[in-house]
């Protein structure tokens, strides 16, 4: 390098240079005068050419804070003019220098040792934080090439295991074309299905009278599809011929678009669509005010017809083995109930005491005496999207897939971008993402423990169910925080809290319980011309045995007031009040269906009273009015 | 004779604050007392000096003053600190340990006197 190169480069004289090296004070008082400047100053300290080159070299490796190489260029300049002045040549004093290159590095190595403690802090931050996104950067990198160099082991298809049975019955014994065919030949409704009272004295029952008869030949396909067998609904992902016809009905949505997966000719469980069971819900309704209308003509044939073809129905919707067919299951059955307790109360010479005997064993027999609801299709579920979704290192672990994020499109329809990591960069993110993720095995122990919790709680009669249903708390905090919505993904957006299931099932048995105690009450009044005093009287031969309050596990409560049999259960409050409503006055005088309102309240379950604490919320002191009707 | 990089690397700190003890100084006059005192062993180059002296200074053991000399130059002073002669002392007597332990093992000629007395 020539001294010339190392003169005060000529951009230096510009202004923009004689700011910038202007110290800010000087320039708040409105000087330009470039003291910051070292190589202009070395440049004017007169030295050789060969110590200028010298100094200038390493001032400018230096790469200092301006104020720095100032302190440095006057201390390197005294240096050699001291030895100038000393006797000692140009020459011998750039000899004795040591290596430029050398002594740069460690002027600013020591230079910055003297920097303030704020910078210190800083550099440090700046390099933790380089550190970290480096250490991030690197984590991400192993995530994604373990994530997209392994695959999902499809080994189970649980389509054909669950379709093994609705496809062994023969096409003459499958009810589910005959209950197509009855929900594409029924128009449209006149009321809302869900603000529709299927009882007579309503205001929109002349609508439903009419919408019935009008539909006359759908009644009839209902009636014959119930008598068959099996319902025989083989599950699938896609809707074909005539059942993609029910999308247009809105018996079912659009089947979803299929995440992009491997072996897709193995349907994805979580897929399934499930049209039978709306299917079955409107045919109930059909069957019901026209087992109505058939008491008001006083056709008990017809009425009794009805009644059967929807605890039929229900046992059809049991017959699909998913959870949500039990639910249904249950609310067919408390239906029929509903309707029978009000034809046994406004109609109580409609059935003669065969076809009584006849409907308690039908009714006693749906779910094959049980309306407890099953959980081995969440399982099936849940089992199918880990190993859709997850790859399998052999030994029953594995890594979330990408595919992962688009569950809740394909489980509610809804968008992609509604994955909680966005929808565009979705796969970017996930290798990111996925190590906040639980892994196949522990995801799936969390499942099993959260399921095995929750049905062991839905198995237990009311008067035994503990006072939390520890499943449902853990779902709760699975969706805490976003942070453990994201670990335990797609567990937390797909497992219902299920306690609410165990207990439908209750209240559907102890009203079933209660229908059957009535039929056998009506049936010994017919023979007795009066009622029992005691319900032991029914047994053996009108009730196998006194059923249980599911409230206290104690017999069902029976009174006769007016001499009118009346049946209850001691209710949420766990307390007999004698047959007596809570009081909802706080409803206000014009509350629609009061007593109706106050009996749901004595139903609902709650925890039972911790005499340790005082209760949250007082219980509703009454009973829950099982027979007759309350209207 | 010329010493070893890492020899000088723990020498050098200890001699620069021994100069400095009696009387502050500016960055020749160190370079130069060093090589006479030490009989050229302890020469060190500006590019080993100053940023001895910055490190140094960033530790708090020698502080400085900017000054112009007679000369009308402006020279840098170093001059020890408290916390810079409390490490004479300890670097002083490491140095100690280490001569005696020499000496035990016929390193270096006995006896010691002349160092100690010089500490």
């Amino acid at each position: 390098m020539s001294a010339a190169a190392l003169q005060p480069e000529p951009h230096r004289s510009s202004l923009a240079a004689r700011v910038l090296h202007t110290p800010l004070t000087e320039l708040l008082c409105g000087h330009v005068a470039p003291a910051f400047d070292a190589l202009q100053m070395v440049a004017a300290a007169g030295l050789p050419p060969t110590l200028t080159e010298l100094t200038c070299g390493v001032i400018r490796r230096t790469r200092l804070w301006r104020r720095e190489k100032l302190e440095v260029a006057r201390e390197l300049l005294a240096h050699f003019q001291d030895g100038l002045a000393a006797g000692a040549t140009a020459d011998d004093l750039a000899a004795s220098f040591g290596d430029p290159a050398q002594a740069a590095k460690l002027i600013r190595r020591a230079k910055r040792r003297n920097r303030p403690v704020l910078w210190k802090a800083l550099r440090l931050t700046r390099r933790t934080i380089g550190a970290l996104v480096l250490f991030m950067l690197i984590v991400y990198a192993v995530q994604a090439i373990r994530i997209f160099t392994q695959r999902p082991n499809i080994a189970r298809n649980f389509a054909a295991e669950w379709n093994a049975a609705p496809l062994a019955v023969p096409e003459s014994q499958r009810a589910w074309p005959v209950y197509r065919e009855a929900a594409l030949a029924l128009g449209k409704w006149p009321v809302s299905r869900a603000n529709m009272t299927l009882r007579p004295g309503g205001a929109d029952w002349p609508a439903l009278v009419k919408f019935v008869d009008e539909n006359a030949r759908s009644v009839e396909l209902f009636r014959q599809a119930a008598a068959m067998p099996k319902l025989a609904w083989v599950l699938n992902t896609q809707l074909q011929d005539e059942d993609a016809r029910l999308i247009n009905r809105g018996y079912t949505s659009p089947p979803a678009s299929a995440p992009a997966q491997p072996a897709v000719q193995v349907p994805a469980f979580v897929m399934f669509l499930m049209p039978p069971l709306p299917v079955l819900r409107d045919g109930t309704r059909l069957l019901t005010i026209d087992a109505y209308r058939a008491a008001e003509t006083n056709d008990p044939g017809r009425a009794d017809a009805d009644i059967l073809a929807i605890l039929q129905m229900a046992d059809h919707a049991r017959e699909t083995r998913v959870l949500i067919g039990d639910l249904v299951a249950a609310a067919l059955s408390s239906r029929t109930c509903d309707l029978l307790g009000t034809l046994l109360h406004d109609h109580p010479q409609l059935f003669s005491p065969e076809q009584l005997v006849a409907i308690a064993h039908r009714l006693a027999a749906v779910g094959n005496g049980s309306l407890r609801v099953r959980f081995d299709s969440e399982r099936a579920m849940f089992e199918d999207i880990l190993q859709r979704f997850y790859t399998d290192d052999g030994h029953g672990d594995g890594l979330p897939r990408p595919e992962l994020l688009c569950i809740a499109s394909v489980v509610d329809g809804q968008s992609r971008d509604n994955s909680p990591f966005g929808g565009a960069f979705a796969k970017l993110l996930f290798p990111a993402a996925s190590t906040v993720m639980a892994g196949r095995r522990d995801l799936y122990a969390a499942f099993r423990d959260c399921i095995d919790r929750s049905e062991a709680v839905a198995d237990l009669p009311l008067w035994e169910c503990p006072p939390q249903d520890t499943g449902d708390e853990t779902v709760i905090a699975m969706r805490a925080s976003p942070l453990t919505r994201l670990h335990y993904w797609p567990l937390s957006i797909l497992m219902p809290a299920f306690g609410n299931a165990g207990r439908i099932a209750e209240y559907a048995t102890q009203t079933r319980d209660a229908t059957l105690t009535a039929l056998a009450l009506e049936l010994y009044h017919r023979q007795h011309g009066d009622y029992p005093s005691s319900l032991d009287a029914l047994t053996p031969q009108w009730l196998p045995k006194v059923p249980p309050d599911r409230y206290d596990g104690r017999p069902i409560k029976y009174r006769l007031v007016d001499g009118q049999p009346l049946l209850y259960s001691v209710g949420v409050d766990r307390k007999d009040d004698g047959g007596r409503l809570p009081d909802v006055s706080s409803l206000g005088p014009d509350a629609p269906n009061r007593a109706a309102q106050a009996n749901r309240l004595a139903r609902d379950w709650q925890p039972p009273p911790d005499p340790s604490r005082p209760p949250a919320k007082p219980l509703p002191d009454g009973d829950w009015i099982l027979w007759p009707p309350v209207e | 004779m010329r010493v070893e990089r890492e020899l000088m690397r723990g020498a050098g700190p200890v001699a620069v604050l021994k100069l400095l003890e009696r009387r502050e100084m500016y960055g020749y006059e160190l370079i130069e007392a060093l090589s006479k005192r030490s009989d050229g062993v302890l020469a060190m180059g500006q590019s080993t000096l100053y940023p001895m002296l910055y490190n140094l200074e960033a530790k708090g053991f020698i502080e400085s003053t900017e000054r112009t000399a007679p000369s009308g130059r402006e020279r840098k002073y170093y001059r020890l600190t408290r916390s810079g002669r409390t490490q004479l002392a300890e670097q002083t007597g490491q140095w100690l340990a280490i001569v005696r332990a020499m000496q035990s093992l016929g390193i270096l000629p006995g006896p010691t006197a002349g160092w100690e007395a010089a500490s």
